[in-house]
């Protein structure tokens, strides 16, 4: 029944998203502490993402694994944002009196990623028109990379 | 998946026996809900309740079973979560909120008593059974839409 419940740790710079879905274990919780934990000190990461839009379900137990997860993390330097929680398991936690205290909750990834500093910086149209001016008007062999995007 | 348990009458028995056995209570919990056609906070409430008693039996009672049944003259499910484990012998203390749960955040009985709409329990060093039913009903609300 794990089997498809492997833990997904994804590099994202310098922070590690770890998107949660359908029916977490406590087996999968554990080991989705030890892999992050594992993968902080190797990798040097200063973020954790936890992503809960997909998790079906909260309950104390996953409540009290996340928080251990964000208090080790801190210890080791790294701070950890839950993002994507659904409406109907908010109200559940909050009916029975949990709160996830010490961890920073927001509504969604981008927050998240705000929260950690990453933030979208789009470039203008106007740039953009420029740079396909640049590689029609024949600046051939830089412009291949200065396009891309 | 199939809901494999033990079907008595109309009843669904899950034994509990170790935490693995979590996944199928709250499984059964999401059909039975599903059954009745409740989704969202309600559906939720249902099986974050079922989780929390299904792991204090697990953790503190080491087996029992949770029964599953739904009430259609009442429109109610009714889950019954019982252990010959060995009693709360605090229970008065824990459910005036005056207890510090060393083995979790303490708040498994108390937040599902918040959340269901019957509660009950009786402890005995014999073991515990606690009893809690939910509406599923259309409630007298401004929500018109069912499915
Ligand atoms: N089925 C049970 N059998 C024996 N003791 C129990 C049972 N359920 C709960 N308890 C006791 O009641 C306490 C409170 O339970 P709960 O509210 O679920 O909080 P938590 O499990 O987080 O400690 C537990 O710490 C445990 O000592
Ligand atoms: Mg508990």
């Amino acid at each position: 029944m794990d089997d498809i419940n492997y833990v997904t740790c994804i590099p994202l710079w310098d922070c590690l998203l770890v998107p949660l879905h359908g029916d977490v274990s406590d087996t999968h919780a554990d080991e989705l502490v030890t892999e992050v934990l594992e993968r902080i000190q190797r990798d040097e990461c200063f973020g954790v993402l936890v992503d809960l839009s997909g998790v079906w379900t909260l309950d104390s137990h996953l409540c009290a694994t996340l928080a251990r997860l964000s208090l080790a993390a801190k210890m080791m330097g790294a701070k950890t944002v839950l993002s994507g929680m659904k409406p109907e398991i908010a109200m559940t936690l909050e009916a029975m009196g949990i709160e996830l205290r010490g961890i920073e909750t927001v509504a969604t990834l981008e927050d998240a990623l705000g929260s950690m500093g990453i933030t979208r910086v789009r470039r203008s149209r106007h740039d953009d028109d420029d740079l396909v001016m640049r590689s029609l008007l024949g600046g051939s062999n830089e412009s291949d990379s200065g396009a891309k995007r | 998946m199939t809901l494999a348990a033990t079907t008595d009458d109309e009843e669904l028995v899950v034994p509990i026996a170790n935490e693995s056995d979590l996944n199928h209570a709250r499984m059964v919990a999401r059909e039975t809900c599903k059954l009745v056609a409740i989704r969202g906070y309600q559906a939720q409430k249902v099986v974050t309740t079922v989780s929390e008693l299904a792991r204090n039996i697990a953790r503190y009672a080491q087996t029992g079973r949770v029964r599953f049944r739904v009430d259609t003259s009442d429109e109610m499910i009714v889950v019954i979560a019982e252990d010959s484990g060995p009693g709360i012998s605090n229970l008065d203390e824990i459910l005036a909120g005056q207890y510090r749960s060393r083995t979790g955040l303490g708040r498994g009985l108390l937040g599902s008593r918040d959340l269901a709409d019957v509660f009950d329990i009786q402890t005995s060093p014999a073991g515990t059974i606690v009893k809690i039913a939910f509406r599923y009903g259309q409630r007298k609300s401004w929500t018109t839409s069912t499915t």
